[in-house]
């Protein structure tokens, strides 16, 4: 890996976690009364003010909750951490406030925003548990047929176009309009907004850091002139994993797959490498999942990956011999539960065409059977998975080229 | 009972078999140990909330009378509907009990509550009359009927026996038909669907999968049978695309949305939430499938579904119920040996007459096909089963019954609830004694209508000039007049009256054709009649029992090995004498230029041409050493009947 120093790290974490610790406690102990409330903010933002102005406590706790969003999206961390200290600032100005000496012990364990980031997770188990639904899944079902195939890559929001065409790149694929789908404005566009946002970058090149789905696009594509890619690279080898961020902060491993795949064929192996070695240590499988997410400041990786996600980066960095076929134990059931289900939602569509990448490389007739019999024909980035399993299938060394073999982890069989 | 080697009907029939006689002396001793405990509580006790939770076990929901709250007493009825209805389409057998008991339980602690309309605490005592009164009326009823129909049957033993001894009945047909337009077109319906994506099942109509005739197995089972008569019938000499075609159409049946209702009826009938389709119950799928299996390796030969685990059912959470041919008979076979009833069921505990022949004809041709003894060693058990515990006096079998109280009932699938036969091969190869009456039987009333209407058809050079009625379909969401016509078809394929038969695919094709092309129907019918249709028209000279009492016979004389399966329609290839082959071609889709055929199995080194319906050669060449000969054949835009044969 990148040579992040450890001790650096460790002082960083031990920082974090002392102001956390410390931090409402000072607050209690210097502001008293006032303090325990503003305290209370910290384990949820309005939550200080709750007891007097219930109004404002629901727009705080709405403002933080949107933050969260925005910093996980975007990595606006800056945003939510303002959001934080200007409720907790608010639930101390805020007039009327009682004595609550007694309050003191039920905040001594709180630390920021974790309820926030409580309900965000709530919130989004709700809705993996809501889309199950036989109602609301026929509905998202159906939202999903209206899309055609690989023709309507157009169609996919700019960062789900971007893997797909840089996994269409990767197959070898040479449609006319997958440049003018990388080359869209409103990729530019996302990537200069979530510049200004996150990092307040305003002007200049949008790509110049970060955004590892389009610069990974863009150089699959030929899109990327030669600075770029010495760009690509340095941003690469800044960060601990040996892969540019997805957005500020935030390493997903999709992006970072497509990306070292792209560093790797324009020479540059180094990328590869550590993010070889990142899958294999911190990235590694653990329990039946791989992180979602590797958080930059900290250095720490959370999260479950979707199947999809999970079963499309693994096949694609098992098909360049960055992993061994670990993975594909614990995805074979679920892809073939997929394929039961006819891959009828777009996240079962594609968890089937990246399990064919895996049916490519690994030696399963019975799980091929079962995998191979659904269509994937309407989502563009399953229709891209599967164009580069049909690849694979025909050349399961297709994506080895000039890349780097990692010793007893990539033979195929 | 035999005379003449005739089966003939038994002169003192029994009223229940042994087995149904105890499961329903089973149900009366617990019916009357609950009504005795309700007469205790409402006699015995001077409590109210007793009182009326007794009287509610006298009958259901009675309780809520005597607590003076007759809506409940309404609800309570409404809820038993249904609890029956629940009981009969989803095998929840606790429903009435659940009910029954609810509405004991709620008058109880309801007994000192408030009143609509009256005062608190107000009672109706005439209430545990009535409550008798309504227990004895629907005992009086339930025997009432039964014994009435019973009685009626029986007084007609003699004379339906007499009939036995001297009927003669018609000679099955044994001539082949030669395939039409319309054939042509239901046939390019059924590689349509058969060559469309594995995944993909449009074509068929789409409803709930438990009972109400729109099951996506039973279409699948259709078109099988039906495709598998096709090639056995009209293309036997050309068997390479058709096979495919049904293999494909068979493997569907591996399709969850084909099978996943099991799960529900498994969970809620068995307590068993295994969604295997297979390995228990479900005779309805597991029987008709391998029935369906055993037919297609007799038209074509086919194996594939003999290799373990080709026929993998994969639930949706991934996991895997590897079957093949072998292991699903296997299966069919374990359940008639776990069932203490003899037959076993569709679903939970609700045994059908027409499922378990089909799973008797599932042993006995897959046991034909591959040198297994299953069905002999079911036989004996299972014929008693179907004598003793279905049979009613006048030779008809009840449709349903229940495994767990030994009831029937007319469900309304089938007119009054019995028939003498059903089943694809109506006992002519598991029992043909039985499958002789029983052909007898229907024959009584239909033989003059059908020699009517072929004297008809007869009087007017073959052409029945006749419109059915539109009939409601199974699912009873559309009509139609071709099932109709699919019983005139069947009545006249019985009573062996070849014309009669013609006739009215004619009139069918004349009332019924829709002019379009899959995803539509060629003809105006619903999924579930749609099979049977293609069956009544492609069942000469083999019919289903036919086929599969035959097996598989390789084909005899050249044979059409390859051709442009995309670009051509094959619709006969037969060789009536071994030597040569009669061709019916054309195009599948639109005209189409120069194409070939490449034949085996013919002489070696030999010339051969094939000639059009005029006897004028088209085209010839010289077979080479190995018997195979490839012929480019000109330009088709439209049907062609061709023949290839050695110049004399």
């Amino acid at each position: 890996m990148p040579a992040a120093s450890n001790t650096s790290l460790r002082v960083r974490r031990a920082l974090v976690l002392v102001v956390s610790a410390v931090f409402p406690f000072v607050l209690v102990r210097v502001g008293g009364h006032r303090g325990v409330h503003m305290a209370r903010n910290l384990l949820f933002p309005g939550a200080g003010v709750l007891d007097h102005e219930p109004l404002l406590a629901a727009v705080c706790a709405v403002t933080a909750i949107a933050a969260t969003v925005l910093w996980i999206r975007w990595g606006a961390g800056w945003v939510l951490l303002g959001v934080v200290l200007l409720t907790t600032a608010i639930s101390g100005l805020v007039p009327g406030h009682v004595d609550h000496t007694d309050a003191i012990r039920n905040v001594s364990a709180a630390h920021e925003f974790p309820l926030v980031i409580l309900v965000m997770g709530a919130l989004a188990w709700a809705r993996t548990i809501l889309g199950r639904l036989p109602g609301l899944r026929a509905l998202t079902g159906r939202r999903h047929q209206r899309q055609t195939g690989i023709a309507q890559i157009g169609s996919l929001k700019p960062v789900e176009r971007c893997q797909a065409a840089a996994i269409l790149s990767l197959a070898g694929a040479r449609e006319s309009d997958l440049g003018s789908a990388v080359g869209a404005a409103d990729i530019a566009r996302r990537a200069g907004r979530v510049g200004a946002v996150a990092r307040l970058r305003f002007g200049g090149d949008p790509f110049r850091r970060d955004h590892a789905h389009a610069r990974a696009a863009k150089l699959l594509c030929g899109l990327m002139d030669d600075n770029g890619v010495e760009q690509l690279a340095m941003d690469a080898s800044a960060t601990t994993l040996g892969v540019p961020c997805s957005e500020p902060t935030w390493i997903r491993p999709l992006d970072a797959t497509l990306v070292a795949a792209a560093l790797s064929r324009a020479g540059k192996a180094q990328s590869a490498e550590h993010w070889s070695a990142a899958l294999n240590g911190p990235m590694a499988l653990r329990r039946g999942h791989r992180p979602a997410w590797w958080w930059t400041p900290l250095d720490i990786g959370a999260g479950g990956a979707p199947t999809w996600e999970h079963a499309a980066f693994t096949g694609i960095a098992r098909a360049h011999g960055w992993i061994g076929g670990d993975d594909w134990a614990v995805l074979r059931t679920r892809a073939m539960g997929a394929a039961a289900r006819g891959a009828v939602t777009r996240d079962d569509e594609r968890l089937v065409a990246a399990s064919r990448i895996w049916l490519a490389l690994e030696e399963d007739p019975e799980a091929a059977r079962i995998v191979r019999r659904p269509g994937i024909r309407r989502d563009p980035l399953a229709c891209a998975l599967d164009r580069l399993a049909s690849e694979l299938c025909q050349n399961p060394h297709v994506l080895r080229g000039s890349t780097v073999d990692t010793p007893n982890r990539g033979e195929l069989t | 009972m035999t005379s003449g080697g005739r089966l003939l009907l038994d002169e003192h029939p029994a009223r229940l078999g042994p087995k149904s006689r105890a499961l329903l002396a089973r149900l009366v001793v617990s019916l009357a140990i609950v009504e005795v405990v309700g007469s205790v509580l409402a006699f015995a006790t001077n409590s109210d909330a007793w009182r009326s939770f007794g009287t509610s076990l006298i009958f259901p929901g009675v309780g809520f009378l005597y607590n003076a709250m007759p809506l409940l007493f309404v609800l309570t009825a409404a809820l038993l509907v249904l609890a029956l209805v629940l009981w009969w389409g989803a095998s929840v057998h606790l429903a009435i009990p659940l009910v029954w008991l609810a509405s004991a339980v709620v008058p109880a602690v309801l007994a000192d509550g408030p009143r609509l309309w009256v005062d608190r605490g107000t009672n109706w005592t005439w209430s545990i009359v009535v409550a008798y009164g309504l227990a004895a009326a629907f005992v009086a009823i339930g025997v009432w009927r039964v014994e009435r129909r019973f009685r009626r049957k029986r007084v007609l033993v003699p004379e339906i026996n007499d009939y036995l001894r001297t009927v003669n009945l018609p000679e099955p047909i044994r001539s082949g038909r030669d395939p039409n337009a319309m054939d042509a077109e239901l046939l390019r319906w059924c590689y349509s669907f058969a060559f469309q994506p594995d995944d993909d099942l449009v074509g068929l109509d789409w409803g709930e999968q438990f009972h109400s005739g729109t099951q996506v197995r039973y279409q699948l089972n259709g078109l099988v049978w039906s495709m598998s008569l096709y090639a056995a019938n009209f293309v036997p000499n050309a068997p390479s695309v058709i096979t495919d075609a049904i293999e494909r159409v068979a493997f569907k049946h591996t399709d969850l949305r084909v099978w996943k209702y099991w799960r529900a009826l498994n969970l809620f009938g068995n307590f068993d939430p295994n969604p295997d389709p297979i390995c228990r119950d479900n005779i309805m799928f597991s029987a008709f499938f391998c029935d369906a299996l055993n037919t297609l390796e007799a038209a074509t030969g086919s194996k594939r579904f003999d290799e373990p685990g080709s026929l993998t059912f994969v639930w949706k959470d991934g996991r895997t119920f590897p079957y093949d041919h072998h292991s699903i008979a296997a299966a069919v076979r374990a359940n008639y040996n776990r069932s203490k009833f003899g037959f076993f069921p569709c679903e939970p505990g609700w045994s059908f007459t027409v499922c378990n022949i089909m799973g008797a004809q599932s042993l006995r041709n897959h046991d034909a096909l591959h040198g297994t003894s299953d069905w002999d060693e079911v036989r004996d058990s299972w014929a008693r089963t179907l004598d003793e515990e279905y049979a009613s006096p006048d030779g008809s079998y009840a449709h349903i019954r229940s495994n767990l109280v030994g009831l029937s009932w007319d469900t309304g699938e089938v007119p009054g609830g019995y028939y003498h036969t059903h089943g694809t091969h109506r006992f002519v190869d598991i029992l043909p004694d039985h499958a002789w009456r029983a052909k007898a039987l229907d024959l009584r009333g239909a033989l003059p209508k059908m020699q009517g209407l072929a004297a008809m058809a007869k009087a007017n050079s073959g052409r029945l000039d006749l419109e059915m009625p539109a009939e409601l379909e199974r699912h009873r969401t559309s009509s139609t007049s071709l099932l109709g016509w699919i019983k005139v078809i069947g009545g006249a394929y019985m009573a062996g009256e070849p014309e009669l038969v013609e006739a009215a695919i004619d009139a069918s094709e004349r009332q019924c054709s829709t002019g379009l092309r899959w995803p539509e129907r060629p003809v105006k019918i619903g999924g579930g009649g749609f099979g049977a249709y293609m069956q009544m028209r492609w069942s000469q000279p083999l019919d289903l029992a036919g086929l599969n009492i035959r097996g598989y016979v390789a084909p005899v004389g050249p044979i059409l090995k390859s051709y442009d399966s995309q670009g051509i329609l094959v619709t006969l290839a037969r060789s009536d004498d071994g030597v040569s082959l009669d061709l019916g071609l054309q195009p599948m889709n639109g005209p189409l230029e120069n194409s070939s055929l490449h034949f085996a199995n013919l002489d070696a080194s030999t010339r051969y041409s094939v000639t059009d319906s005029n006897g004028a050669a088209v085209v010839s060449g010289e077979s080479d050493s190995e018997g195979t000969l490839t012929l480019g054949i000109p330009a088709l835009s439209t049907a062609v009947r061709y023949r290839l044969g050695t110049p004399r």
